[in-house]
């Protein structure tokens, strides 16, 4: 049998057992003393990991062997050599469609083990039903990479190899995928999406079995926090990615790939949120329960839009009309699943919030799911719209708003913008609400030294708005004008300075109490106030690093100058751009070891006729790709606290000058300290306390 | 949670509800409309279409562009139109990586009065999306799917048949076939030099269309370098 035969092999023993346990369980549990059943169920979910690990690691062992009886592999193998060669090999695991599903699906049968593990001794009917559910989203990635088109062990025409097994045509993994970051951004992200089912398979289980108490959220609060972090790391890599190797000119385009990320994440928020009132207070149980649905349909949606091609290119819509319909099904049947369920159990869901005033705890929370929710449909809607005019959704273009359109930038800055500062001032003034809402008095009294702590700090970002933002603005043909942008971007500093005072107050009040109460260091007290009471500190900490994610977003997308510039071979010859000035050091062109034809450019960067840095962008021509002209850059930036240089070279005009595009980004280093303050909140706030699960 | 209350939050919801709707349709009215999705053949074809917000997408032609220029142009064609329709795009602003001779470029702006986009996005596609290229067809597969590829830009790799090899203007310039034996052979019409050391049974990857007569038109001849 061929790898090809094997690997399928595999994939159908993982289907068989993971069919077999959903129907163990769902059989054992109808029984009387079918605990035994149950408990197979349990023990064939160890048997679906098990095969699709092996189906992995025969897949990973075709890429490190370099083995092209498989399409996929030869469809997708690097040609870096050296040293590292074997970790890009593995890369190929999820570089096309057909090994990422096969991926996401092995993460999914890990979780689905981890949770076999915790309950298969308990005879709990909440952990079995979840695990059910979860298994039958197993169930259904497995029959996906069946599709044709999505199966990783199709068997190469033979007549593309050789006798020793040579390759004899000319396809390979693409030369932008062939970097660091294609290693470390798409299995992060995988780890969250894959996650975020567990939280879904929770929510209907208790749908399902009536136990609507705060259990299935105690169970599953951790994985989810957990994963709406890994997801927002696995967003971060690829915006990094995007700003440094792809030269597109940003770290957000507003492309239909990042939205469909960024779309669970946007309700992920929400869904932690109500999570904690649910565990804490039995509240917003029909929020959770609703959101963890809408969730999981937009992870399900966000796998679809990646693999299919269904939002740019119509073509591969149409060829593969089975998973289209397939996840269709899916992303439907979950839904009406969990609508159909909360109206079943409407009446066991009243929770025991005490609403009585707006400005309370819950409701921000309200708020903050409201918010969540409107963005993450909006972002949604928009995304999706322009694959709206074509079979089999073409009958919804006449009465379908926007149907065949497509949004730019411009188009989801102008609605983001007001958005995200009014939820970041939702956010900031949550910790300071009580439950239940409390005197307004009270509230002010809380708010007086947050307050002024945000004015001093106002007037600091103020200074830099007027000094290192305003400067850099350049008025876009489909951008907003100066005037508004000012507004905008004062009310947002203003915003920002109080979610960054906010939480530091937090942090310095906590700390005083302590030590005045226990009679500790204010040193001492600081730290246990920061590491012990995890998720209410990873949560300031997350609000902290989103006040300062606000202030850079303003800087680096509000106000971008952009230069696009030719500077003459000649050792010395300058270009101005704005403050600056690029000097011509040298060009240097290098052949790599896998034949990559590299060029890199030598610059001064000069500032009143200072050098004050020296940068070298370079192009590299991947040998794949010489008959096509196809390139690829590797910009390189001058970084400070207050902004970014950029540049990026292009190649040589005819004249043989340097085709070089600067651009500064205010700011910008503020984005990427802000996201290291969130993932170090929300790790904070997911690790795992030493808690004995009640009952389970 | 009283009365007064509910009827508190109900009202401040449909305020927010009621900003973004505003927030909308304010977007709609301005640069944020979007555009509209067209082909390149759609472009060509409708006049109407002259000072409007469009996207397309194509892939880019060959030699078409000059590297480095400033601003740059080029052209792509149709993704599936076989009616020649090009669409040449003005850019000025940074290249994106990626971009080259055959890359999709997915771009956005106005169609001038010379049929011309000036374009205010490029986007070269995500690389998560074109990882599997299109690898070179067997000559039994151009055979068997002929309704399918006739008329669209394929690769077929095959071997040299014996003896096949004619002048730079005879319309059937050589055949090609699955192996060295030469059954059920394609006929090549190209008009171009020949690689250098090419022979009968030589391994070759051509590159063309295939037309309604069945004869392949090549416009790139190369020797398998794998193979010799």
């Amino acid at each position: 049998m061929g790898l090809s035969g094997l690997g399928n092999l595999l994939l159908a023993l993982a289907s068989i057992c993971a069919v077999a346990s959903i129907g163990f369980i769902a059989f054992g549990m109808r029984t009387k003393d079918g605990e035994g059943m149950v408990k197979i169920g349990h023990y064939l979910t160890y048997g679906v990991f098990g095969f699709t690990s092996m189906a992995v690691v025969l897949l990973a062992a075709a890429f490190l062997g370099e083995n092209f009886t498989l399409e996929y592999v030869a469809y997708n193998h690097p040609t870096k050599v050296g040293a590292w060669a074997w970790l890009y090999r593995l890369s190929g695991l999820w570089a096309g469609r057909e090994g990422s599903l096969l991926f996401w699906e092995w993460i999914l049968a890990i979780y689905a083990a981890f949770v076999a593990r915790k309950f298969i001794d308990k005879n709990d009917r909440l952990g079995s039903v979840a695990l059910g559910i979860i298994n039958f989203v197993q169930v259904f990635f497995l029959a996906a990479l069946f599709i044709k088109l999505n199966n990783p062990f199709q068997a190469l025409d033979p007549s593309y190899i050789d006798a020793t097994g040579k390759l004899l045509i000319d396809v390979a993994m693409n030369p932008l995928l062939q970097n660091p970051w294609m290693l470390s951004h798409p299995p992060t992200l995988f780890i969250g999406y894959a996650g975020l089912t567990v939280p879904f398979a929770f929510a209907l289980a208790a749908l399902i079995t009536g136990d609507t108490s705060s259990h299935w959220v105690k169970i599953s609060d951790r994985i989810t926090v957990f994963s709406w972090l890994l997801l927002g790391i696995g967003i971060g890599l690829g915006s990094v990615w995007a700003y440094v190797e792809l030269a597109f000119g940003g770290y957000w385009a507003w492309d239909p790939v990042e939205n469909a990320s960024l779309l669970p994440w946007l309700t992920g928020v929400a869904l932690l949120h109500s999570m904690t009132v649910y565990r804490r207070r039995e509240g917003f149980r029909t929020w959770t329960i609703f959101l963890a649905g809408l969730t999981f349909v937009l992870v399900l949606l966000g796998t679809f839009i990646t693999r299919s091609g269904v939002v740019s290119s119509v073509h591969a819509f149409q060829e593969d009309m089975l998973s289209f319909w397939l996840f269709i099904f899916m992303m439907a049947g979950s839904m009406i699943a969990i609508i159909a369920g909360l109206i079943y159990r409407r009446k066991d869901l009243g929770g025991s919030e005490t609403f009585d005033r707006l400005m309370s705890k819950e409701g921000s929370y309200y708020f903050n799911n409201l918010i969540m929710t409107i963005a993450a449909l909006l972002v949604a809607y928009l995304t999706i719209s322009s694959a709206f005019n074509s079979w089999p959704l073409a009958w919804l273009t006449s009465w379908w708003p926007a149907a065949g359109k497509t949004f730019g930038v411009a188009t989801y800055d102008t609605l983001a913008r007001p958005i995200g500062i009014f939820y970041i001032l939702v956010m900031s003034v949550c910790p300071i609400l009580s439950w239940g809402g409390g005197e307004p008095g009270s509230f002010f009294k809380r708010a007086k030294w947050p307050l002024a702590g945000a004015g001093v700090l106002s007037v600091g970002l103020l200074a830099l708005w007027w000094f290192d933002m305003v400067p850099y603005f350049q008025q876009t043909a489909d951008g907003m004008s100066l005037s508004v942008t000012n507004v905008i971007a004062v009310i947002g500093l203003l915003t920002a300075a109080l979610a960054i005072a906010l939480p530091i107050y937090l942090f310095i009040e906590g700390a005083r109490k302590r030590s005045s109460a226990k009679g500790e260091s204010f040193g001492k007290a600081l730290w246990w106030v920061i590491t012990k009471p995890r998720t209410q500190s990873g949560g300031y900490l997350t609000h902290l690093g989103m006040g300062v994610i606000l202030v850079g977003l303003i800087g680096s997308t509000m106000y971008v100058q952009s230069f696009n510039t030719t500077l003459a071979q000649t050792p010395g010859a300058q270009l101005q751009a704005g403050k600056y000035a690029f000097a011509f050091q040298s060009l240097e062109e290098v052949t790599e070891a896998n034949g990559d034809v590299s060029y890199t450019a030598t610059l001064d960067v000069l500032r009143e006729g200072k050098t004050i840095d020296t940068i070298t962008p370079h192009l590299v021509f991947p040998l794949q790709l010489q008959s096509q002209n196809q390139s690829t850059q590797k910009v390189d930036i001058t970084i400070s606290p207050v902004k970014d240089i950029f540049v990026s070279f292009a190649g040589l005009d005819q004249a043989g000058n340097l085709a070089l595009t600067v651009k500064f980004f205010p700011m910008q280093v503020w984005v990427w300290t802000g996201f290291i303050l969130t993932i170090i909140g929300s790790a904070l706030a997911s690790w795992p306390k030493r808690r004995k699960l009640a009952a389970a | 949670m009283n009365k007064r209350a509910k009827q508190r939050l109900i009202g401040v919801t449909a305020l927010i509800v009621i900003a973004v709707a505003g927030l909308i349709f304010y977007t709609s009215q301005g640069s944020g409309a979007g555009a509209y999705k067209k082909t390149v053949a759609e472009v060509a074809a409708d006049e109407s279409l002259v000072g409007q917000q469009v996207q397309v997408s194509g892939p880019v032609i060959a030699g078409s562009w000059i590297p480095g220029s400033s601003p740059l142009e080029f052209e792509i064609k149709d993704q599936e139109a076989t009616d020649g329709s090009t669409l040449r795009v003005i850019w000025d602003g940074p290249v994106p990586s990626a971009f080259g001779d055959g890359t999709v470029a997915i771009v956005k702006g106005v169609i001038g009065e010379d049929r011309a986009l000036t374009a205010s996005s490029l986007i070269t596609q995500c690389p998560s999306k074109y990882a599997s290229a299109t690898g070179a067809l067997s000559v039994a597969d151009l055979a068997s799917q002929s309704s399918e590829i006739e008329g669209n830009y394929i690769k077929v790799t095959g071997y040299v048949v014996a003896g096949s090899v004619q002048g730079a203007d005879a319309a059937e310039r050589f055949s090609i076939a699955d192996d060295v034996s030469g059954e059920a052979p394609v006929a090549i019409s190209f008009s171009g030099a020949l690689p250098e050391g090419m022979d009968d049974g030589s391994k070759v990857v051509i590159g063309g269309k295939l037309g309604a007569d069945g004869m392949f038109a090549a416009d790139e001849v190369a020797l398998d370098e794998a193979a010799q």
